[in-house]
């Protein structure tokens, strides 16, 4: 998406100019004339006909069920951000005799959680059920139509059903604007290890990380790459149930540096090899930010935050586990970024020395990081591996045969535990700024 | 054009750049036959296994009839059940599907192994641990992908939607994207066709709003809309295109997923050790069954098979024992009856060899060049349906 813009042109990537536009114009010509051949096409559409193709547009599909419910006039609810722009309220909302998925009228947006690259994401309630939802309402680029992005992520979620991915209830379009429906979740990790600094409980992380390597393992079994795993994109609900998100990239074949607003998108989950340009994309990738996050929820602070550029985020790599060679890893050199002169040969380090609080867990808890975050990517455990860890060995064990839509919280005994601090707990009265997240608990 | 990212230029579909042969297939065989004669000595369980097999399953059972006519030296062993059963114990934690026992339990491990490499070497996905997964979920996933019937909605023919899928053909090599974003942008026209209600004028519009989505789906760079309209003469506006690809997109229920006749072409290519010439003659037949509407209805995993049987006979190589071996593991993808094969071939048969004649050239002409092998050139295609006991259309 958005990184479009100062790319070089469509051309510029192929043969030359006059090549192109030559054969853009036989393969013009030739359907032109086949298709005039045999009437398919009229070379101008009469106003009438316009105004055929906008009859056949006009009935909206509904293909969610439908409840009917008593026809109700509901003013909408207060609400400072307006998904429509702040226009047509009178045409878009037509009163129907029921409510119905699909159907704009059918959920009331509350307030604002954020902007996404492609969207803004609003709370909203269902008038359906009541549940509440979470309405991410995308851009529409009218130049270009709808997001690629929008298209790939709401094409992947409608086949993923799994506790532990984000569930897309429903899809809303009306004729300004495009709307996903999702499940709401209360807060995603960012936010919980924001509020509860330090580090997380042991137990808390092994719940959440087991969560995290499960759904995992779901969509690599299916052929998805996350590729943008990050504390943000996973969100937690009060229970303490963890869902992967904002599959936007999931499968693109490469992975942008920019986003929409130039802003750079965060380097510290990426792994080494991505980091020095390899584009072979394995489950690797995202079992390396898995990791990341393994150690932040442990540590409390990111595992390799780099500030700056792709060489500080390296440097900050390579401190941990050594500056590669090519008897080290076979075939870095070959790696476009691979610059080994410009760093200090350093030794790896052992994980406890870099991470203490390693130190004080039993040695599984080194071991499982230490395997996903290996620095050559065929090395790294896969999801379905990292499950059967010893790590895992203190859940219980029905933990392990659950189905694919059955969430771990449904399992007798498997509850969070209270973290050991608690920014906003009453006990300990901290001014913050970032009070105003209290809300989410 | 826009991109949809920075592009890596991996080739999925060159099948032959990381060739490197694994155990010749004979020790596979070798070593399967001998389990074969072990589990066989024990035969009640094996009875007992067979027997608890629901009835419904009963169509992933591989036939060999016509593997066998055409000279296949061996039968291999049906299942190494040992194997399978251990794996199934391991993996049951996991994924415990909904539904039928798994296939793990009917496809023969050798067959898994197989996969497992063959997708590993496609570089469908780089990590081996969950080829299989992902192979079963791939012939799952295919039962959705078929349309009920092949029926067009009124004012079309199947001229009109030839010729159309071969401009889409055309287009498609213009903007030089992927053969996957061509599979799918047909297969999303087929299912559009049936669900949106489109005048004979707006039909190429729908088409190129189908190949626009498919591209956004699959491809890095994407083509502006203004340069589509050009392409159609400016006949819609970007703004009726815009519209159309709304409806579609609206019309599909977002729903673009397509298990790609071609990915089975490949593995199963790979796992039959084909060569390079027998694997463009098979794209080249299959991408010809792109224009034949009769084609809908098949399974993508049927289409690539039968694509692939045409293809041997029509080239006749000199069979080897490696080969033929392979080839009998390899046709144990293709599911369904002796039939359903035969009729596709029979397509495909008469598609390839009219196909220099009609108006509809796009496919021929792409697969004429030397990167192709010449391989639409083929003398024996004129005759192909000839094979299959049907007469040649006079040309």
């Amino acid at each position: 998406m958005g990184h479009s813009e100062s790319l070089p042109s469509y051309q510029q990537f192929h043969q030359g100019p006059a090549e192109e536009a030559d054969s853009m114009q036989n393969l013009r010509h030739a359907a032109s004339e086949a298709f005039q051949r045999l009437g398919l096409k009229q070379r101008h559409l009469g106003y009438e006909e316009l105004g055929e193709l906008d009859g056949v547009e006009k009935p909206q599909p509904h293909w969610f069920h439908t409840l009917q419910v008593r026809r109700l006039r509901v003013q909408r609810g207060r609400s400072n951000s307006d998904p429509m722009g702040g226009k047509s309220f009178q045409q878009e909302f037509q009163w129907k005799t029921g409510l119905q998925f699909g159907n704009a009228t059918s959920y009331l947006n509350l307030e604002k959680l954020g902007e996404g690259t492609y969207a803004t994401v609003y709370k909203g309630i269902s008038r359906i059920n009541g549940h509440l939802v979470a309405l991410k309402v995308i851009h529409m680029k009218t130049e270009e139509g709808i997001p690629f992005t929008a298209i790939r992520e709401a094409s992947l979620l409608k086949g993923l059903k799994h506790a532990n991915i984000v569930l897309l209830h429903d899809i809303i379009h009306t004729r300004e604007s495009l709307t996903f429906v999702f499940e709401y979740m209360q807060t995603d990790l960012a936010q919980y290890m924001i509020q509860h600094p330090g580090g997380l409980h042991s137990y808390n992380t092994r719940l959440f990380m087991f969560q995290l390597l499960r759904g995992l393992s779901y969509i690599h079994s299916r052929r998805i790459l996350h590729r943008d795993l990050k504390p943000q994109n996973l969100l937690i609900s009060y229970l303490g149930e963890l869902k992967l998100a904002d599959f936007g990239l999931a499968r693109s074949k490469s992975i942008p540096c920019q986003t929409y607003s130039a802003e750079v998108v965060t380097l510290w989950y990426r792994p080494p090899d991505v980091l020095m340009g390899s584009t072979d994309y394995s489950t690797a990738l995202d079992i390396w930010g898995a990791g990341c996050i393994f150690i932040e929820m442990l540590q409390g602070s990111p595992a390799f935050p780099g500030v700056a550029d792709v060489f500080e985020q390296l440097l900050k790599i390579w401190t941990v586990l050594g500056v590669p060679t090519e008897e080290s890893w076979p075939g870095v050199s070959d790696l476009p970024n691979y610059k080994p002169e410009w760093f200090l040969p350093c030794k790896p380090r052992q994980f406890r020395d870099v991470w203490k609080r390693l130190a004080q867990l039993p040695y599984k808890t080194e071991d499982l990081a230490q395997q996903m975050l290996m620095m050559i990517p065929k090395d790294r455990i896969s999801a379905q591996d990292a499950l059967l860890h010893p790590y895992f060995n203190t859940l219980p064990p029905p933990l392990m045969h659950l189905r694919d839509t059955v969430s771990i919280f449904k399992v007798p005994g498997v509850r969070l535990e209270a973290e050991a601090r608690d920014i906003f707990s009453p006990g300990r009265r901290m001014k913050s700024p970032l009070a105003p997240l209290a809300k989410c608990w | 054009m826009s991109r949809t990212g920075f592009c890596d230029s991996r080739q999925l579909l060159d099948l032959h750049m990381t060739e490197d042969r694994q155990a010749p297939l004979r020790v596979w065989a070798n070593s399967c036959i001998l389990r074969e004669r072990r589990v066989f000595a024990e035969g009640d369980e094996v009875g007992s296994v067979h027997h608890c097999k629901p009835a419904q399953e009963s169509r992933w059972v591989r036939r060999l009839s016509i593997s066998a006519e055409d000279g296949i030296i061996m039968d291999y062993a049906p299942q190494d059940e040992s194997d399978v059963y251990e794996e199934e114990a391991l993996l049951q934690y996991l994924n415990r599907l909904p539904g039928p026992p798994s296939l793990r339990d009917l496809v023969p491990g050798l067959l898994r192994r197989e996969v497992e490499v063959a997708i590993s070497k496609l570089g469908l996905l780089y990590d081996q641990t969950y080829a299989w997964d992902i192979f079963l979920d791939m012939m799952r996933s295919q039962l959705l992908c078929t349309l009920p019937n092949a029926d067009l909605p009124k004012p079309f023919t199947d001229t009109t939607r030839a010729i159309l899928v071969d401009w889409l053909t055309q287009v498609h090599e213009v903007f030089q994207f992927s053969e996957e974003t061509l599979y799918l942008a047909v297969h999303l026209l087929n299912r559009a066709l049936r669900l949106i209600k489109v005048s004979i004028s707006g039909l190429q519009l729908l088409g190129v709003v189908c190949l626009f989505l498919a591209a956004k789906k699959e491809e890095c760079l994407l083509p502006e809309v203004s340069e589509l309209c050009y392409l159609m003469e400016n006949t819609y506006s970007k703004k009726q295109l815009l519209r159309m690809e709304r409806r579609v997109l609206i019309g599909l229920k977002f729903d673009l997923y397509y298990c790609l006749p071609l990915h089975f072409l490949l593995i199963t290519a790979s796992i039959a050790r084909c060569s390079d010439k027998w694997v463009w003659m098979a794209r080249y037949l299959l991408e010809l069954s792109l224009l034949e509407r009769q084609c809908v209805v098949f399974l993508p995993s049927q289409l690539a098979g039968a694509a692939l049987r045409l293809a041997r006979r029509i080239l006749q190589e000199a069979p080897t024992p490696d080969g033929e071996t392979a080839w009998c593991i390899a046709s144990s993808i293709h599911i369904g009856s002796e039939a359903a094969l035969l009729s596709i071939m029979q397509i495909m048969a008469m598609a390839a060899a009219r196909a220099h004649t009609r108006e509809t050239r796009a496919t021929f002409i792409k697969f004429s060049t030397i990167q192709t092998l010449h391989v639409s050139m083929h003398p024996a295609l004129k005759a192909a349906p000839g094979f299959l006991g049907l007469s040649c259309p006079r040309i």
